[in-house]
This record gives structure tokens, sequence and C-alpha cells, in this order.
């Protein structure tokens, strides 16, 4: 199971469609209440991926909350920024992603972590 | 699967076009048209399907800028038929732009192209149309994440639509913000079109892999029947046997004049002042040839049709009734309405498909004032030499500024272009205005050297006896010669 979260539905559903496709299943977030509730209930989510627009300073507190429930995460930022990848890894993500990401390189980051779909 | 067959020639839908590419494109095969903004790209590409449909053939337009519905009513207006042909609409509809959150994970590039290829592949796959009109490439571009990776999609979608037996014709906007130097290596053949205020449309072809092709600028036009295509003419292609017999004007003296009359395949210059009856002299050969049975055709680029034909009935030289036998055209030039070659393809429809055996351009000067675009008097050699090798006798009108004095044969530096020339002049002789007529150059044979008086008469031109006892007639002021 994937955790996407992401402000932008548009992107919620893009990256919905694409993963649901490369047989992944897929739990969409699109605000921080939803997050932490999710979080903390699922117990089978294997990776979260994080896109950090719109969300503020807040969203670093999800992502150690992530890290320390040991839930692998990649960050998804708006462009190649040394503060952002500099968080990044400060809160335990294992890459950055700067939008636009491409697909192919999307896929296999997703499978360098958690293998291949089911 | 490939069914990738032997490639033949197949038709445009614009005749001036297959000309140019002598005969046509080569099936299964890819042609970049490009050209700025209104040029008619699109107009060439409905010909292109238009003709398939009427060879009974499976045709496929796939637009990707202007939508379907546009395309149709701007078909309408030319009087296209598009019935038959398939379209393949992927221009962005409305709920695009209605959309106000759009995504940013992705690359449009990436996410677009996937539905648009899915389409096209399906389309083909059920449709196997034999020819493609994609309008336009440029919009590929816009998928592609790098030029690299454009190069490659083209390539491999060109050679998917071969391979699956279409001949493809595909059009490509170009500027300075999108130059498309690589769709020209890409295609099989390149076919240029553009617009410039002084020239007009210009059409040239830049590459056509496996086959000649007329090099060169041709003009075309968007008119209300679609586009039209004026080869340029190069005359060495256009060859008839003929008998180089001479014609007589059935004017006995001006015969005598020119040792039995002008030669088939020759240019005549007839020069003089205004009024002096050049143009007359040309109907009078005319009448003649319409007597034989052969028709004429006299390009008035001054005067008026009817104004010609009143003047020369009251000469009773019958124009009327030779325009009604059809052994004689007269049409009226418009000033600006052609560029020379259009001009030329008019001739030649004359020539080569109504037989005209007699060409006047009347006059030289209007010819230059009233055609558009540069280069004429190139252009008129051309079209003189093109006549000459069908064997076509020409008359050229040419009018000079001066009434009397000292004698200049043409003011425009032309006479290269005649091989007989042929002078009517004003003198005076004891106090009255006369006319002489006399002959300067003859290439193909001898001529009488003395001249003869010239004069328009009720019953038609009259020329008189040698003037022999006259001197200084050039002059304009001629003396008789003492003892006479």
């Amino acid at each position: 199971m994937i955790l996407v979260l992401d402000s932008n539905r548009k992107n919620l559903e893009l990256i919905d469609q694409l993963l649901s496709r490369g047989g992944y299943q897929v739990i969409k977030i699109s605000n921080l209440e939803e997050a932490d509730r999710i979080i903390e209930e699922s117990s089978c989510i294997e990776l979260a991926l994080v896109d950090i627009s719109g969300f503020g300073e807040a969203i670093w507190e999800r992502c150690k909350r992530l890290h320390s429930l040991n839930i692998p995460f990649l960050i998804i930022s708006p462009r190649y920024n040394p503060e952002i990848q500099r968080s990044g890894i400060k809160y335990g993500a294992r890459g950055i992603l700067p939008k636009p990401i491409i697909i192919k390189h999307f896929f296999r980051s997703i499978r360098d972590i958690i293998g291949a779909n089911k | 699967m490939s069914v990738k067959q032997i490639p033949r020639r197949i038709f445009t839908g614009i005749s001036g076009l297959d000309e140019v590419l002598q005969g046509g494109l080569l099936s299964n095969r890819t042609y970049l048209i490009r050209g700025g903004p209104g040029t008619g790209k699109t107009t060439l590409g409905l010909h292109f399907l238009a003709q398939g449909v009427m060879e009974g053939e499976r045709v496929l337009c796939i637009t990707l800028g202007e939508p379907e519905s546009n395309i149709r009513q701007n078909a309408l207006w030319i009087g296209f038929n598009l019935e038959g042909i398939h379209f393949l609409d992927l221009s962005p509809t409305p709920e695009f732009f209605i959309e106000v959150e759009s995504y940013d994970i992705f690359s449009p590039a990436e996410i677009e192209r996937e539905p648009i290829t899915k389409k096209i592949v399906e389309t083909v796959a059920s449709l196997k149309p034999n020819r493609v009109f994609i309008d336009s490439m440029t919009q590929f571009r816009y998928f592609a994440t790098d030029s690299f990776q454009f190069r490659k999609q083209v390539l491999s979608f060109l050679r998917f639509l071969v391979d699956n037996g279409a001949t493809v014709m595909f059009a490509s906007e170009y500027g300075q913000e999108t130059p498309d130097e690589d769709l020209q290596f890409l295609a099989d053949g390149v076919i240029n079109l553009s617009y410039s205020h002084s020239e007009g449309y210009i059409l040239n072809v830049s590459k056509f892999r496996g086959s000649d092709f007329r090099g060169g600028f041709h003009p075309y036009k968007l008119t209300e029947e679609g586009m039209k295509v004026f080869p340029r003419l190069i005359p060495k292609e256009h060859r008839r046997e003929f008998e180089r017999e001479l014609i007589p004007s059935g004017v006995p003296e001006l015969d005598a004049l020119l040792h039995g009359g002008l030669e088939r395949g020759t240019t005549t210059i007839i020069t003089g002042a205004s009024g002096t009856g050049k143009t007359t002299l040309g109907i009078q050969f005319m009448s003649e040839a319409s007597r034989r049975g052969e028709r004429s055709v006299v390009y008035i680029f001054d005067e008026g049709v009817e104004s010609l034909i009143s003047r020369c009935e009251a000469i009773n030289i019958p124009v009327r009734s030779m325009i009604e036998g059809g052994s004689l055209s007269i049409v009226r030039i418009e000033p600006m309405q052609f560029t020379p070659d259009e001009l030329a393809n008019i001739v030649r429809c004359e020539v080569e498909e109504k037989s005209a055996r007699i060409v006047m351009l009347d006059s030289l000067a209007g010819y230059r004032l009233s055609l558009r675009g540069g280069d004429l008097v190139s252009r008129l050699h051309a079209l003189c030499k093109y006549l000459a090798n069908m064997g076509v006798t020409v008359l050229i009108i040419n009018e000079v500024e001066q009434i009397t004095g000292d004698f200049k044969a043409t003011e425009r530096g032309i006479s290269y272009l005649g091989d007989n020339l042929i002078f009517i002049r004003y003198l005076e002789i004891k106090g009255e205005l006369r006319k002489a007529i006399g002959v300067i150059k003859k290439r193909l044979s001898d001529f009488e050297k003395t001249l003869r008086e010239y004069e328009i008469t009720k019953d038609g031109i009259k020329i008189g006896e040698p003037l022999t006892n006259l001197r200084g007639i050039l002059t304009g002021k001629p003396e008789w010669v003492k003892g006479s």
C-alpha cells in the first residue's frame, strides 16, 4: 500500500492512475488532518509519497512521524532546491523527486524501495 | 505488419503542384509542408486527402491544433467536399481551459502523449488509411521532453504510418521560436509555402527523395476553389514539332515587305508611336490566320475588349465573327491581377489545350505595368521562348513615346526579344502627317530594305509602293530625292 499526500487533487488523480495501472494499491490524501489519522491507524503502508507543496512548514512534522514509524517516504519538491533536500534528509526521506518527475524515474524510485508491484 | 509497396506516383489534387513534382508524390513516403500562418498548409493537405477520396482511397486527417468543425467550415467556404475524409480530432477541448486546477507533478509532454498515441494507433489500425494528413506535427514537439526524444518519436510515428500503407503529409509551422530543421531531415520530401507582400504566395520544393522536381519558386493562389499552383515556365521542357512555314498577313504589299510573311515560332516586335496602328497590324495577321482556320489570342493590358472590337470592326476586320467562330480570343488583363508565371500558365492553356497559333501581347509597357513581381523582362523572355518552341508566332506591341525626330526602334532595351522588328512611324511630307512602315530585322529571311507608306482606312490596312524616291525618312522629315 502506498500513501500519497498531495494538496493538488489533479496530481493525486494522476499518481493514483499511474500507480494503480502499475499494480500498486494507493491511499490518496489531500489534507494534513486526514494524513495524521491514516498514518496512525494504518499498519500496511509500505511507502509514502509526500508532495510538500501547499502544506507549509507543518509537513516536516508528518515526515518526522513517518520516519519514527519506520515508514519509508519520498519527498516530491516543486523544483530542485538544496534547502528542501537538506530538510528532507534531516527528517529521514529516502529520496527527493523534483517536479516535473519523469515517469520512468518515478517508478524506478518506488521499485528501489518496495520492490516490483505484486 | 508492414504492407510496404513499390512507390508509385500519386496526385496531390493540385495539377500545378503535380507538374512541379514531375507527376505527383511518390506513394508510401512522407512529405513535410512548411509555412507560416495563413500560407495554405491545411488547404494543401485537404486537396491531398480529397484527391484520395476521389480515387476511392481511405484517407485520414489528424488535427492537433484546429478543431474538426473549423476545418469543415473553412473547407465549405472553398467548395471542398470533405465527405469520405475520416477525421481524428485531437485538438484541445474547451474543458481544458475551464479546468482551473491542473497537475504539475509530471511533464505534460509525458502525460498527454500517451492517450493521443493510443487514439492514433487505434484509428490507423482500424482504418488502414492510404493517405494521412497531420495538421500539424509542430504540436508533437510539445509532447517530447527534448529534441532527441522528439526526433525519435516523429521518426517512429511516420514509420508506423508508412508501414501501415499510408502516404503521409504533415504540416509544420516554423518560425524563429520553433525552427524545424529536424523535420526537414526526417521527411522524404519538403514543400515550402511562403507569402511576401511584393511576390505574393510562393511555393518551392526543397527536397524530394527518389524523384526529380522542378526547382525554383512557383507562385500560387488561394482561391475560392482552393489552392492553384502556377509552375514557373521552363521553356526547354516544352517542345512541339512544327513546320517553319511563313504566315502571310493577307495584305500583299505587307507580305512583299516581309518577303512572304512571318515565320511560325518567331517573335515579332511591332514598334511605333501612339496611334500609328500597331495593334491593327497584329490583328491583320490574326484575321488571315482565322481564314486558314487557325486560332489566335490577344492579351490586352491597356484598352478594353469592346473598344478593341469596335476599332477593328470600323476598319472592316471582322473580329466579332472571329470571336464567335472561336478563331480569336481577346483577353483583358487587369492591373496587378497576375504574376508573370500565372499569365504564362494561362497562355500555356491556350496553346496546349486550345491550339492557339498566334499570341499577341498588347502592349509591352502594359505587361510591365500590370504584372506583379520582379524580373518581368526575363519572365517575358521565357514565355516567348516557350511559344517559339511550341511553334506559336508571337507578336509584341511596343509603344515608343517619341512621335517625330530621329528614329529609335525601342526604348526599353528589349529588341533582343524579337526575331523580327517591324516599325511604323509618322512622317511629315509637304506639311501633311503620313505614316511609313518598315522592317529593321528579320532573323530567318531577307526582307525589303525600303519603307512603304502605311495607312489605315475604313477598308482596312493599305500599304503603298516602296518609298524609293524619299531620303531621310528615319529623321521624320524626309526630302524628295533630286530628279525624282
